[in-house]
């Protein structure tokens, strides 16, 4: 009786929320909306944030413009150097300062296999300037005069006046000709057409994007059948992710605290070679004691850009000597790369006029930086250095929205930046040169965000734009690298490696020093040794 | 009824309140959606062009109305160009995802909670008591993205059993959700035994225990029931903690839900769909703690006799 009355009494005291979990569990999948398996030759990309678009023509972030970037490849690429180099385009030729010839290569196909002729050459370029798009790219292309396609292989590009650096923005992806409407109306942007090595297959959610080799890409289908390409905004997650055979690459999304452990994970290989994104600190010139030459020196002296890279970058980077990067052709001879040296930092700060206080410091400077957790460590770190000097520092992490806005509005002492791979020396102009201070006369476009003016730079950096050869071109900009390195209206910090993280059954992958995805493009799956099945 | 309409009442104006408040502190937050659409070399009459186009030239509470109104007729669209998508679509879209993270983590978090609170207390200064204690500070004090990257790190990396991240396997809730559950556990853990350390004193208690009923049968059935109405209280005030804590979890485990909706709204400026899901998470927190009341009516009948006075 009892035992009968305990039994019973056991159902009732079960707890009240069994049968709702075991409801959950069984709901779960279709709440949790599970999509269909993805093909089992997928190979996935890791990225740290969704493209906004795949139209180049509108995209702004390096993941948007490197996914879009294997769909539609442009008439030039840029090589591992900085050079614009023939890619849909088999050759060009400039036939006076204001003209290019470029021949395409024979047979281009589209992904859908339509034709790519010079017609939809010239309608890409033409719908970059049409207010119809409203591409935020319109900017760079307001030098183009007329662009013409002369029969289906050639095309004629005119410019307003001489523009050197123009030949870089010919990398522009090509698009149908048919296709080329405002994006809201054929949905461009979420389903593109182009003759790169992949092409779309579908966009399911704003987390994955599956991609598939295009048979019709000029120079073969990539050994990789069908590549997808799956956001994970973690960085921690993204490693595990690699670690747990989830993913199968991550370019430049790991930084080095995380690459240091992974490098020691079997199953995966971390891959480097020196990248040309560049990491600085910029000064506002107009500051009562950054317009002093001798307080942006000292401040340059007071940090050890060696030990920052062995200790924070963990020797993924190397020490700068300039805001162009080693591999640009621009670049020229290697310039000194001075280590630490206080007592200097001290004797200027001195001489400048700034003795330290009753509470041992000079002044304090206040350093924006990027909520980012490894650049918050470096701003960290270059705090106390500057401290030591008499410096003191308040560290200003802001969140993206808040840290771009004061950039552009100049608010600011010191920020803590880096600059995305640098492909074209103009940049310089854009950075430096007066005209490129934010004002309504240029509306409020430009970079020199610093605030720094020097008539002869601005001289040089202009005369580079229009050098007819590259030679002079190089000769310019190595005066202009001169004339920086004096007056540190940047102080260069170290250049970052463009650092690929793969599983070790991925093959023939090579990081670009760009940190573009084209090696996606030649990388193979293969089964390592020991692991057939 | 009448409590019920009084109630629904409030809770419209509530969110009201709330689409007023996070609209005001939107216009105050720095950062211009149209400066980061359209990136460093917008041209100034671009900016202003599209400023135009998505209505941010217009006084705050025009903007606001406008909001209301096309939330009303079901025609609000997230702010920025090039894709301007139906946020209701997006909402019912990613909205469900969070609802079953929550369901889950609150599922967990009593299974866990429920039994461990009641074996403290009826073993109370022993070991089982103490062990209790010890794993309620941890779930306390340790942060969830350090709770989830350790469970990925053991679950999917070593032992490999489940998902390291994302929503496309019928077991990728788990981890997010065992994630979001241990931290609620642990604070709800502890209330549970607070309260049935209250009721175990109590004389009717007492009176079972001088009839000889057995200590299972007293502990599981009269003393739990009896403690369950500040459980609910608190369960219910932390349904809030978990759709909050979502943002952390989402991000980490690559989960496509609300909170992950709302970091990317947030970090593009995208008005429209801030204030959206912001809604969204206020009327859900408001409604369980509505249906929190009406189970405590349910459960207590004194309460019940108060709310028809």
């Amino acid at each position: 009786m009892v035992g009968r009355a305990e039994r019973g009494g056991g159902n009732r005291y079960a707890l009240p929320v069994t049968r709702p979990a075991i409801a959950l569990l069984l709901l779960a999948p279709s709440l949790g909306c599970p999509r269909p398996a993805w093909p089992a030759d997928t190979v996935v990309l890791l990225v740290e944030s969704p493209p906004e678009t795949l139209d180049r023509r509108l995209a702004l972030s390096a993941v948007a413009e490197n996914v879009a970037g294997l769909l539609e490849p442009g008439l030039l690429r840029i090589a591992d150097d900085g050079r614009p180099v023939p890619d849909l385009a088999e050759s060009y030729e400039q036939t006076d300062p204001i003209t290019y010839l470029f021949t395409l290569r024979r047979g281009l196909r589209f992904s859908d296999g339509s034709p790519l002729v010079a017609a939809d050459v010239a309608a890409t370029f033409e719908s970059l300037l049409s207010p119809r798009l409203a591409s935020p790219l319109a900017a760079k292309f307001s030098a183009l005069s007329k662009v013409e396609a002369l029969d289906d292989l050639h095309v004629r590009v005119r410019l307003r006046a001489p523009l050197a650096p123009f030949l870089a923005e010919m990398t522009m992806g090509i698009v149908p000709a048919r296709r080329q409407a405002a994006p809201g109306e054929t949905g461009f942007g979420r389903r593109p057409a182009g003759a790169g090595p992949f092409r779309f297959v579908s966009w399911p959610d704003e987390e994955h994007l599956l991609l598939q080799a295009n048979p019709n890409y000029y120079a073969g289908a990539p050994p990789i059948r069908h590549l997808l390409v799956e956001t994970v905004r973690d960085e921690t997650t993204r490693a595990l992710a690699l670690e747990s055979g989830h993913a199968d690459i991550a370019v430049n999304a790991i930084s080095p605290p995380l690459l240091a452990r992974l490098a020691s994970v079997p199953g995966i290989a971390v891959l480097r070679r020196p990248g040309a994104g560049t990491a600085y600190l910029m000064f506002r010139m107009d500051d009562p004691r950054l317009s002093h030459r001798k307080v942006r020196e000292a401040i340059a002296c007071a940090i050890d850009r060696q030990a920052l890279v062995r200790y924070k970058l963990l020797g993924y980077g190397e020490v700068a000597d300039s805001l162009l990067p080693p591999q640009s052709w621009a670049h020229g001879p290697p310039r000194p790369r001075p280590g630490r040296d206080l007592a200097r930092a001290q004797a200027l700060l001195d001489e400048a006029g700034f003795p330290r206080g009753p509470d041992g410091f000079r002044f304090t400077l206040g350093l924006k930086t990027s909520t980012d957790r490894f650049r918050r460590s470096v701003a960290a770190a270059i705090a106390q250095e500057l401290s030591e000097a008499g410096i003191r520092v308040r560290q200003e992490p802001l969140e993206f929205g808040t840290f771009f806005s004061d950039i552009q509005r100049g608010e600011f002492q010191i920020a803590a930046m880096k600059w995305v791979p640098i492909l074209e020396p103009d940049l310089l102009y854009w950075v430096f040169d007066s005209a490129s201070i934010p004002a309504a006369a240029n509306g409020f476009t430009g970079f020199d965000r610093e605030g720094y003016r020097d008539p002869v730079l601005d001289g040089i950096l202009e005369a580079a734009r229009t050098a007819p050869t590259r030679r002079e071109r190089a000769a310019d900009y190595a005066r202009a690298q001169d004339i920086l390195a004096r007056d540190l209206p940047y102080f260069v910090l170290w250049y970052e490696d463009s650092v690929a993280v793969v599983r070790d059954d991925i093959e023939g992958f090579r990081p670009s020093p760009f940190g573009f995805f084209d090696g996606l493009a030649t990388a193979r799956r293969v089964v390592p040794p020991g692991r057939e099945r | 009824m009448k409590f019920l309409l009084g109630r629904l009442g409030k809770l419209g104006l509530s969110a009201l309140g709330a689409t007023l408040l996070v609209s005001v502190f939107l216009d105050l937050l720095p950062g211009d959606p149209v400066e980061i659409l359209l990136g460093e070399q917008a041209q100034s009459v671009d900016v202003a062009a599209l400023r135009h186009q998505i209505g941010l030239d217009r006084p705050l509470p025009e903007q606001v109305w406008f909001f209301l109104r096309d939330l009303a007729t079901g025609e609000l669209r997230t702010s920025l160009p090039p894709f301007q998508e139906r946020v209701a679509a997006r909402l019912a879209e990613v909205a469900p995802r969070t609802g079953l993270l929550a369901l889950a983590a609150l599922l967990f978090a009593v299974c866990l909670a429920l039994p461990l609170g009641v074996l403290a207390a009826s073993s109370r200064d022993g070991p089982l008591d103490r062990l209790s204690a010890i794993l309620a500070v941890a779930g306390i004090s340790m942060p969830s993205f350090l709770v989830g990257h350790l469970l990925i790190l053991f679950f999917g990396v070593r032992l490999g059993l489940l998902p390291v991240a994302g929503d496309d396997q019928a077991t990728s809730f788990l981890l997010p959700a065992l994630t979001l559950g241990l931290g609620l556990s642990a604070s709800l853990s502890r209330v549970t035994r607070a309260s049935m350390l209250e009721v175990l004193r109590e004389d009717y208690i007492l009176a079972a225990r001088a009839r000889g009923v057995p200590e299972r049968r007293i502990v599981w059935r009269h003393a739990l029931k009896n403690a369950l109405l500040p459980i609910l209280t608190v369960l219910g005030l932390q349904a809030g903690a978990v759709l909050t804590g979502s943002v952390v979890v989402e991000k980490v485990f690559n989960w496509p839900g609300l909170g992950t909706f709302l970091l990317t709204a947030i970090q593009k400026r995208d008005y429209n769909a801030v204030r959206a899901a912001v809604l969204v998470f206020t009327l859900t927190y408001l409604v369980v703690n509505l249906a929190t009341d009406i189970a405590y009516a349910l459960a207590d009948p004194r309460v019940r006799r108060a709310a028809a006075r």
